[in-house]
């Protein structure tokens, strides 16, 4: 074995806990507990942001064609139909929907009739997911806060001011013929399904085509016509991953602050071992290898705490996933259990800034004791 | 001639005086010689050690080990690690190291691989075979003592430089020290310059001075 490693894994465990022991063991649990919040913390927020990701597939698919032209994407919904893509025409318009005084602005979303059923993966109080034309489903927020019930009839105003020969504005009277459930981006409270058989597809009044799967091997990105379910809900996405940076980067600053207190162990532990160093530089080894020998101390005792740190997180996640140990309340936070997602690029990112700042942090004492003389040392200590 | 000291001079400020400590040394050993030296405390034998052992430069003269003249010398560590062997006044062992990671760090040190053989030889001739595995806190003082002497011939040195190696040792152990120096000197052919105020040890060299106001004195 290398005689710097060697050393070095000595002095971070040594026979006499009370001499370097405990200073190790407090620069260990700082950075543990910094490695273990960080993955927890972030592991958290990639949960609750898969949760928000899959329930808006659910309602807005993987990707969206906007300004459908069929003339213009007629191969790409060939290639869709052979290939067994699952894709959805639609069109939606704004409407008001008024009820004992009380109104609402809805999004009426009218889709391909035959492509309903088995698209939208919709959470819904009755079983039958059967949907004709002048029926709909409306969201169950929308349906506390007007008081509708399956079976209402219930009519809706447009927004655009197209008056009838009786100045009034165009209206639809449709059936509520199922309710779902779906709070993400309050979609259960501004949208509505229902289906067009008057238009069969392909159609002019379909706008818009909304797909399931992956579209990567049948159309070239970046196509200014085609957008992700991320790139929809810019505004929310967005938010969360700056909240993950943020919150990965306030609780990197328990590594820095760990790494401060490393230094400083790095520091006491060369202090403690000046006579060590006396007899390894009488016997022959460079003042750079005695140095080292302080610099693999501190990486070791530094990625151990890490990797612990990491590990001790992820068995954490495990029993969460496995068990459920931790649970929410689902009215406010969607799920019944704490959502918990292992982020491979996190954790290496944990560990290349780790690695880059212990770096910093446990070169400093070594600038120190590199201008430590062996004649010092020795008429010091031996 | 395996050490070679002309007029070695080395002084030391101390504010504003200037101690002259070594004011001319000289003196040549061959190889299997045992040279003892003694001199009341502060007369400079730990200064003329160090400036042996290449852990000090002096300020005038010259030392030539094994023909190479410390003048032209640019890495002292390395014959510190290949030339010279020390053994001091404390055991001065590693107390996270096991006897045998104590005993053959100056051929870790050298990067070199450890010739078990030769290892296992060593710990039969200094009676420590069933100790390879212990560490130096469970040792006792003679013990750690001829693990340390042990550490210092492991890179099979020119010369082994012994600053008051009994000095910290009872009477008993002083004197199986003194016989196990003697033993090396005769079954390796080993040179020995030993610093002592201990008369016992001043008697085994075959060479002997007093060290007296920065002069050596031949005895």
């Amino acid at each position: 074995m290398n005689v710097i490693f060697l050393i070095a894994k000595r002095f971070l465990m040594p026979r006499n806990m009370l001499e370097g022991g405990i200073i190790n063991i407090i620069s260990f649990l700082g950075l543990f507990i910094g490695a273990t919040s960080i993955i927890l913390s972030v592991a958290v927020l990639n949960g609750f942001q898969g949760i928000l990701e899959d329930e808006t597939k659910k309602i807005y698919g993987d990707y969206a064609i906007i300004n459908f032209d069929y003339d213009r994407d007629r191969e790409l919904i060939e290639d869709f139909e052979k290939d067994n893509i699952k894709y959805a025409p639609y069109y939606e318009e704004e409407f008001f929907i008024s009820k004992n005084k009380k109104q609402s602005l809805v999004n009426l979303k009218t889709i391909e009739s035959s492509k309903f059923d088995d698209f939208y993966d919709l959470e819904l109080v009755k079983n039958n997911r059967g949907l004709s034309h002048g029926e709909i489903i409306i969201g169950q927020s929308l349906a506390d806060k007007m008081g509708f019930s399956i079976g209402d009839s219930i009519s809706i105003y447009s927004t655009k001011l197209n008056m009838s020969y009786l100045a009034m504005p165009s209206t639809k009277e449709l059936v509520v013929t199922n309710i779902f459930k779906n709070r993400i981006l309050r979609s259960d409270e501004f949208l509505i399904f229902t289906v067009s058989k008057e238009y069969s597809f392909p159609n002019k009044k379909f706008t818009d085509i909304e797909i399931v799967g992956n579209i990567d091997g049948f159309v070239t990105m970046p196509n200014d016509n085609i957008v992700s379910w991320k790139e929809r809900n810019r505004q929310l996405f967005d938010a969360t991953e700056i909240e993950k940076k943020i919150t990965f980067f306030t609780l990197f600053l328990i590594i820095v602050v760990a790494s401060f207190n490393l230094s400083s162990s790095v520091m006491q532990i060369a202090t403690k071992k000046t006579r060590e160093m006396a007899i390894l530089s009488t016997f022959g080894m460079s003042k750079n290898s005695i140095s080292s020998i302080f610099l693999v101390y501190g990486y070791l005792l530094a990625i151990t705490a890490i990797l612990s740190g990491i590990l001790f997180a992820l068995l954490i996640i495990f029993i969460q996933n496995t068990f459920g140990v931790f649970m929410l309340n689902p009215d406010f936070y969607l799920v019944s259990k704490l959502p918990m997602e292992i982020s491979f690029k996190d954790i290496s990112l944990l560990l290349l800034y780790s690695i880059l700042i212990i770096g910093l942090f446990a070169t400093l004492p070594l600038m120190l004791i590199k201008k430590i003389s062996p004649i010092e040392l020795i008429n010091k200590n031996i | 001639m395996i050490l070679s000291v002309k007029n070695l001079k080395k002084t030391f400020k101390d504010g504003d005086k200037v101690l002259e400590v070594l004011k001319g040394v000289s003196f040549d050993l061959c190889k299997g010689d045992i040279l003892t030296i003694k001199g009341p405390s502060g007369s400079g034998k730990s200064t003329l050690l160090s400036l042996l052992g290449t852990l000090d430069q002096p300020d005038s003269g010259e030392v030539i080990i094994d023909n190479k003249s410390l003048k032209d010398v640019k890495d002292y560590d390395l014959i510190r690690n290949t030339h010279i062997g020390f053994i001091f006044q404390f055991h001065n062992l590693i107390a996270e190291l096991n006897v045998v990671e104590n005993v053959t760090i100056p051929t870790l040190i050298a990067g070199k691989k450890i010739d078990t053989d030769y290892v296992n030889e060593l710990f039969d001739y200094f009676d420590l075979s069933n100790r390879k595995k212990s560490f130096p806190l469970d040792l006792s003082g003679g013990e750690k003592q001829r693990v340390s002497a042990m550490r210092a011939i492991m890179n099979k040195p020119s010369i082994v430089i012994a600053d008051e190696p009994t000095g910290n040792l009872d009477e008993y152990n002083a004197i199986k020290m003194i016989d196990l120096f003697q033993k090396l000197n005769r079954d390796f052919n080993l040179t020995f310059v030993i610093a002592t105020h201990d008369e016992k040890v001043f008697n085994i060299g075959s060479k002997k001075m007093n060290l007296y106001d920065g002069n050596l004195l031949k005895l």
